[in-house]
């Protein structure tokens, strides 16, 4: 279909790809099949432009005569394939002027091997008989599409030459050879011919003159081209010969013309407006098959955007970009290693696992309250029972923490001219343990007659200070505001305290209970010579809470010089406190926790105190506490060993 | 015991045994305990704030000062200054103008934060980790307990089994053979044998001290408990010496 010459085997086009040889051969057009055969034959047995000499490089008259050579052959081999007694005598009886090119030809030596424009004319040619929807002058243009393409000499060259060599009738002495038909148009080649003149360079052809002098007139005076659709109206001569086709090609036109009318005497039996079998199966139709079916002109929608708005007729765009169509673009696909694929299906049983329904977890409420009652009465039996009874009684501890003796020295050396600071930081709930703890460590301090300063971060602190202190003023004699003072409340928690480390004047400005005649309480006797933290003789903090003492160690230690901070510490909270003692370079000078260490700090002190009253009391619970925690134990034993056991 | 304090201990063990009702579950007279404990606490902890911070701190300077020396700077800067800082933060009151109190909160969590952490870093992480270095040195000797030889060596091994140990099990993450993430968290990756030895003395060390801190609330909670059942004994004993 693109006009490529291909060879007579092939089946399918090297250019294009559309079939040449159709698939199905019907009995009907076994007939255009054979004519068709015939000018293959015709065309095999004809001497190639190679070998007939006449490179591509030739001289115009040569190629001319070539080219009329050559035509005069096509003419006769359509000829021959409406009728072949026809063809036969005319090869018979070659006119002179016929032999004497033939003659001429054979002289000539070969050139190359290129394929001569004629060839593209004889496709045009086979194609034009029998195909109704291309005009003739389009197979020309294919045809001389395809001689620029190989650098051929144009073929309206050709034909010119062609035609120049063709005597006028005036100078054919024999005329038109015998066997031929020859019809009006083909007698008016000559004339044409010898009437147009070539259009020399730079000189605008006669059509497009015409089209450059057309282009004022009226729309409507335009000529008017149906699309390419089957079945519609071929155009009349007369509107061909208006379109301003070059003259060159109106000298063909006959010609054309002639091989159409000999090529339906030769296929009368085609219907119009009907492609022969073997041609449509040649179509490559789904190549050039529009994808929308163009609708008659009546039916066809207006263009309504777009540069084309307003005329009917054209294709529409838009059916045609919004069609739906497989994507371009390459699926997403996700590139997952194995480890991301097995954390993803970890994820997912994690998931799932937590959408599972847990089961219900029978209820032990009634075991769990017989057990807590059960507990409960056992060691408040046993706290009671010393405290009312005296029995049963357990001896004083005979050994006593590694630290104690190092705090007791510590207090002991501590001068009489420098108060103490102790820093009552714990809550009222602690107090039945914390007094009794701190309580010989107090008793040692005032026994020594060292003026003391008590103070606390919590409010309450100052309270639980008197409640502590009270025991030992009355045994020691210390009198409010001079040989003991309370500093009360200091506010402000950690940032307070590093504060008051720095500057306790400012940290602290009024008492706690102190007696009206105490104006300002850093006046008294006890702190008239604190001006800093390292004034004090000795910081105690006693305190429940490892945090408060953390903080008293954090933000204090550093502003106290050579002073000691020592802490008297819940049982609890000891091994948190225990490393800011323990280490090479202690933070903390002296520990005391517990009441076994209490007690033993009340033997040193040789003076019993709320320690030892609580001895018996606190080993007696202890005792049950470890009782219930063997039986707890025994219990969980027992079972463990009835679970492992087959039943 | 004269009667006021009589009567005092009589309603203190009476709120004692209120508390102590906890034992067989919530119930009201536990619940009178605990709102007459908070609402105690509560009008305390106002007054001492009231009697021992606002009026000494700001109230008293202010009208020692009067009018004329509101204009003294240092009075400004420590007086009047955190005087306005109290009112905003105690806008904080109302929704409405709650907005204004940032300004104090700004303050106190910026300051409160930096004074933390510094004491943190110069009071416990550097003096810690230094005392625990002396620790692993056998020639060192404790100035506490004055140990050496093979005592001090048998301490320090100790104490370096269950420093590593302990931090081994804090340490959850494991290294991998992947070069891009060698020590990523893998889910589900088991730990060879020899460090699961590793781990789990490290968690005998962990149960040890936990074992201890709980023996010691123990003990505290029993001191405590004597502590309050000799205080009921002594107050029936004294209610019935008054009595009789």
């Amino acid at each position: 279909m693109c006009g490529t010459p291909n060879h007579g085997d092939a089946e399918e086009c090297t250019n294009c790809g559309a079939r040449l040889k159709p698939l199905d051969v019907s009995g009907s057009s076994k007939e255009s099949e054979d004519w068709l055969d015939r000018m293959r034959e015709e065309a095999e047995e004809s001497p190639s432009p190679g070998s007939s000499g006449g490179s591509a490089s030739a001289e115009p008259d040569q190629a001319s005569t070539e080219g009329a050579d050559d035509f005069s052959d096509l003419r006769s081999a359509e000829t021959g394939g409406a009728g072949g007694s026809e063809a036969e005598s005319s090869e018979e009886e070659v006119p002179e002027w016929l032999q004497r090119i033939r003659e001429k030809k054979a002289e000539e030596p070969s050139g190359s091997d290129e394929p001569a424009p004629e060839d593209a004319l004889r496709a045009a040619a086979r194609a034009s008989p029998v195909s109704e929807d291309p005009a003739p002058e389009d197979a020309l243009r294919a045809a001389a599409v395809a001689s620029l393409a190989s650098d051929e000499p144009a073929p309206e060259d050709a034909l010119r030459a062609a035609a120049a060599e063709v005597p006028s009738e005036a100078e054919q002495p024999d005329g038109p050879p015998e066997g031929v038909e020859q019809t009006p148009e083909e007698k008016n080649i000559p004339e044409q011919g010898s009437e147009t003149e070539p259009a020399s360079e730079g000189e605008s052809p006669e059509w497009l003159e015409a089209m450059e002098s057309e282009d004022g007139a009226s729309e409507a005076d335009l000529p008017h081209v149906p699309a390419l659709v089957g079945g519609a109206e071929e155009p009349a001569d007369e509107e061909l010969g208006d379109l301003g086709l070059p003259d060159w090609l109106g000298e063909i036109e006959p010609l054309e013309d002639e091989s159409a009318s000999t090529a339906q005497e030769g296929s009368s039996d085609l219907a119009p407006a009907t492609l022969p079998n073997w041609l449509e199966a040649m179509r490559p139709v789904d190549t050039f098959r529009s994808v929308v079916e163009i609708e008659p002109e009546d039916d066809q929608a207006v263009e309504s955007v777009g540069p084309l708005a307003g005329l009917s007729g054209v294709l529409l765009a838009e059916p045609v970009v919004a069609m739906p169509r497989t994507s371009s673009v390459g699926s997403l696909q996700l590139d997952v290693s194995e480890r991301q694929y097995a954390q993803a299906e970890l994820l997912h049983r994690l998931v799932e696992e937590e959408e599972q329904v847990a089961p219900a977890i029978p209820k032990r409420g009634v075991r769990l309250a017989v057990f807590r009652w059960a507990i409960a009465a056992v060691v408040l039996v046993a706290v009671s029972l010393p405290i009312i009874t005296g029995a049963p009684s357990f001896a004083l501890p005979s050994l006593e923490p590694r630290e104690l003796g190092a705090l007791f020295s510590l207090v002991e050396r501590l001068p009489l001219e420098q108060p103490v600071l102790v820093v009552f930081d714990y809550e009222p709930g602690y107090a039945g343990e914390l007094e009794a703890v701190s309580g010989a460590f107090l008793d040692q301090m005032m026994a020594r007659g060292l003026p003391l300063a008590s103070m606390s971060t919590r409010p309450t602190g100052s309270a639980l200070a008197l409640i502590a202190l009270a025991p030992f003023v009355d045994r020691y004699g210390y009198e409010n505001g001079q040989s003991i003072v309370n500093l009360g409340y200091l506010s402000g928690g950690q940032t307070a305290v590093q504060l008051f480390a720095i500057n306790p004047r400012e940290a602290i400005l009024e008492g706690f209970a102190l007696p009206e005649q105490v104006q300002d309480v850093w006046e008294t006797p006890v702190l008239n010579g604190v001006e800093v933290l390292s004034d004090f003789g000795m910081v105690a903090v006693i305190t429940a809470d490892s945090e408060s003492a953390r903080v008293w160690a954090e933000q204090a230690r550093p502003n106290m010089a050579d002073t000691p901070l020592v802490v008297v510490l819940s049982a609890g909270a000891e091994p948190l406190v225990r490393p800011y003692f323990e280490g090479t370079d202690r933070t903390i000078g002296g520990i005391l926790s517990g009441l076994p260490a209490a007690v033993s700090y009340e033997l040193r002190n040789g003076r019993p105190g709320l320690a030892q009253e609580r001895w018996d009391a606190f080993g007696s619970a202890m005792l049950a506490a470890e009782l219930v925690l063997l039986a707890g134990v025994g219990y969980g034993l027992v079972f463990w060993w009835r679970g492992r056991t087959p039943a | 015991m004269d009667t006021a304090d009589l009567i005092a201990s009589f309603v203190a063990s009476v709120l004692t045994i209120m508390v102590l009702s906890y034992l067989v579950g919530d119930n009201p007279l536990f619940k009178l305990a605990m709102h007459l404990l908070i609402g105690v606490a509560a009008g305390y902890v106002g007054a001492v704030a009231v009697h021992n911070v606002l009026i000494p701190g700001l109230i008293e300077p202010i009208l020692e000062a009067g009018l004329g020396g509101l204009a003294d700077p240092q009075l400004i800067v420590t007086v009047i200054v955190p005087l306005i800082l109290v009112v905003l933060l105690f806008l904080k009151v109302a929704p409405s103008t709650a907005r204004y109190g940032t300004v104090s909160m700004v303050l106190l969590v910026g300051v409160g934060a930096a004074v933390i952490v510094g004491g943190a870093i110069t009071g416990t992480l550097i003096p810690l980790t230094l005392a625990s270095m002396d620790t692993l040195n056998p020639s060192a000797v404790n100035q506490l307990t004055g140990e050496s030889g093979i005592e001090r060596l048998l301490n320090v091994i100790i104490v370096l089994i269950g420093t590593l140990t302990t931090l081994f099990y804090f340490r959850f993450t494991v290294r991998t053979t992947d070069v891009e993430a060698p020590f990523a968290i893998v889910a589900g990756t088991r730990i060879p044998g020899p460090l699961t030895v590793f781990k789990g003395i490290g968690k005998g060390f962990i149960a040890i001290t936990f074992g201890v801190m709980y023996a010691g609330a123990v003990a505290a909670t029993l001191i405590v408990l004597a502590e309050r059942v000799q205080f009921i004994w002594d107050t029936v004993t004294g209610v019935i010496d008054s009595i009789g």
